[in-house]
């Protein structure tokens, strides 16, 4: 591992900060749970939520670190490498999470009932591309909500919240896409169709996000440390 | 390494802290950045460091090993001193147990070992700031720039800190600094870089040196004391009677001064203290 994804990580971990927005995840996940749902419905909603927890949590990397403590990372690698650290970090973290929350669903949920679906691997995989769409839409969203893209603390989170409510409901946004492919409760025969569409578009929201996060670090290091 | 036309601002619409700003630094070279308070040197000194990059313009051929210490070094992380170091090391690019023995040394160097398992938000300012010097050490750079590094520090430290800059520079490194000490590492630095209205004024250091006063007592100066008031760089001048004068000069002027008084063969330099 690069030492300096090491370095994010453990600032992250040993923090704390991560815990508001796993909390959230998991309470998210605990409520769509109950009832016992349908293999596609339960990784769909997973799908969903992993967006404004993901976000979340990728903003929570990205502000851990004091400016200072920036710059003397960023000299010794260069800012852009010192941004696209914290980056992967997270998408690391955030992985971690979408595994556990897709796990989870899985073992909480149960094969559609009365009707001829599918093989329970075709559900599995097309879930699980979902969740991977779900994972990438709220990286790349944390990476833009977040200093330097967003350096207001008011403006970021407004932001964070209304783009992702705007993922999950907007019917042209991948997520939404995505979610709607895997949902086995609504359709007689319960077939699932793969989101392969969104995850091409969720992964070039997420190249996006990073390129913009990345250039504007090299820009604006240090800008608040007067001078 | 070579500053090419560069210009910075933040934001937009940012008024510009630097503007058009070209500069040449000779490897091995100790530079010395002065300039009044929001200046712009702490902007500069990011730019030489590779902090950020400028808004226009490009700094060409930075050596790749570089470290950075910033004027006030955060407490709010959440590693001991000697673990953060152990980080800063890697990324420094040290590899296997070095980070952790260069870690020990470094912070036995600069009177902080006995911190260097306390969490740094536990540690005072100066302790921090130690720590933020220690980091920059670590992987023996080729390009260090010190913002105030010396603030903070206690006499031990910052007599530590003087010698590791000399070290560095032993070892053919380029130290670019700025201190609000004129008397730091004075007569060291071969560079003066003076900051204002977004301009960066090159000034060797025959004209501009450390501004400590000196005093050149001379005699048989036809006309005594006339017109030596006039010469630059002379900031006092005192007749002693028996056809001696006393300059009080800016040091860094004294070698024209000098030159130009010993111009006229008559003249003859008593003594330079």
């Amino acid at each position: 591992m690069s030492p300096l994804i090491r370095y994010q990580l453990a600032l992250l971990l040993r923090s704390q900060r991560w815990l508001p927005p796993v909390l959230l995840f998991v309470l998210l996940i605990v409520l769509g749970s109950f009832g016992g749902q349908q293999y596609g419905d339960s990784l769909g909603w997973c799908a969903g939520m992993l967006v404004p927890a993901c976000a979340w949590l990728t903003r929570t990397v990205l502000t851990g670190e004091p400016e200072p403590a920036r710059a003397c990372v960023a000299a010794a690698s260069g800012p852009h490498r010192a941004h696209l650290a914290p980056l992967t970090a997270a998408l690391a973290v955030n992985s971690v999470l979408a595994l556990a929350g897709g796990v989870f669903e899985w073992l909480a949920s149960s094969p559609p009932v009365g009707v001829a679906h599918p093989p329970l691997a075709e559900i599995a995989g097309h879930g699980a591309l979902s969740v991977l769409v779900g994972l990438l839409a709220g990286t790349a969203l944390g990476a833009l909500c977040a200093p330097p893209v967003l350096r207001r603390p008011a403006a970021a989170v407004l932001t964070l919240s209304g783009a992702s409510l705007a993922l999950l409901v907007a019917p042209v946004s991948p997520v939404n896409m995505a979610v709607r492919d895997v949902f086995t409760s609504g359709s007689r025969n319960a077939a699932t169709t793969a989101p392969l569409l969104p995850l091409l578009a969720a992964a070039v929201l997420l190249a996006l996000a990073w390129t913009v996060a990345v250039h504007a670090a090299g820009r604006a290091a240090g800008r608040t440390a007067g001078e | 390494m070579r500053l090419d036309s560069v210009s910075q601002r933040y934001g937009l619409r940012g008024p510009w802290i630097l503007r058009d700003v070209s500069l040449t630094v000779p490897e091995g070279s100790l530079v010395r950045v002065q300039g009044g308070n929001g200046s712009g040197k702490s902007t500069l000194l990011r730019l030489v460091a590779a902090v950020c990059e400028p808004t226009r313009g490009r700094v060409r051929e930075r050596p790749a090993r570089r470290a950075y210490v910033p004027e006030r070094f955060p407490a709010a992380l959440p590693f001991t001193a000697h673990g953060y170091l152990c980080h800063l090391g890697r990324i420094h690019g040290l590899r296997g147990s070095e980070p952790a023995r260069r870690a020990d040394a470094a912070l036995e160097r600069f009177g902080a070992a006995a911190f260097a398992h306390r969490q740094l938000r536990e540690l005072s300012k100066g302790t921090c700031q130690k720590v933020a010097v220690a980091q920059a050490l670590l992987g023996e750079p080729e390009l260090l720039v010190l913002d105030e590094a010396w603030t903070g520090l206690d006499a031990g430290a910052r007599a530590a800190l003087d010698d590791a800059v000399g070290e560095r520079l032993d070892a053919g490194c380029t130290v670019v600094f700025v201190d609000h000490d004129p008397a730091r590492l004075a007569g060291l630095p071969n560079l003066h870089w003076l900051v204002g209205a977004g301009r960066v004024r090159e000034s060797d250091l025959a004209r501009t040196g450390p501004d400590l006063p000196c005093r050149i007592v001379l005699s048989g100066r036809p006309g005594g004391a006339k017109g030596l008031d006039g010469l630059a760089g002379v900031l006092a001048v005192a007749e002693l009677g028996d056809d001696r004068v006393r300059l009080t000069a800016a040091a860094g002027s004294s070698d024209d001064l000098l030159r130009t008084l010993l111009a006229d063969p008559a003249v003859h330099v008593e003594s330079v203290r």
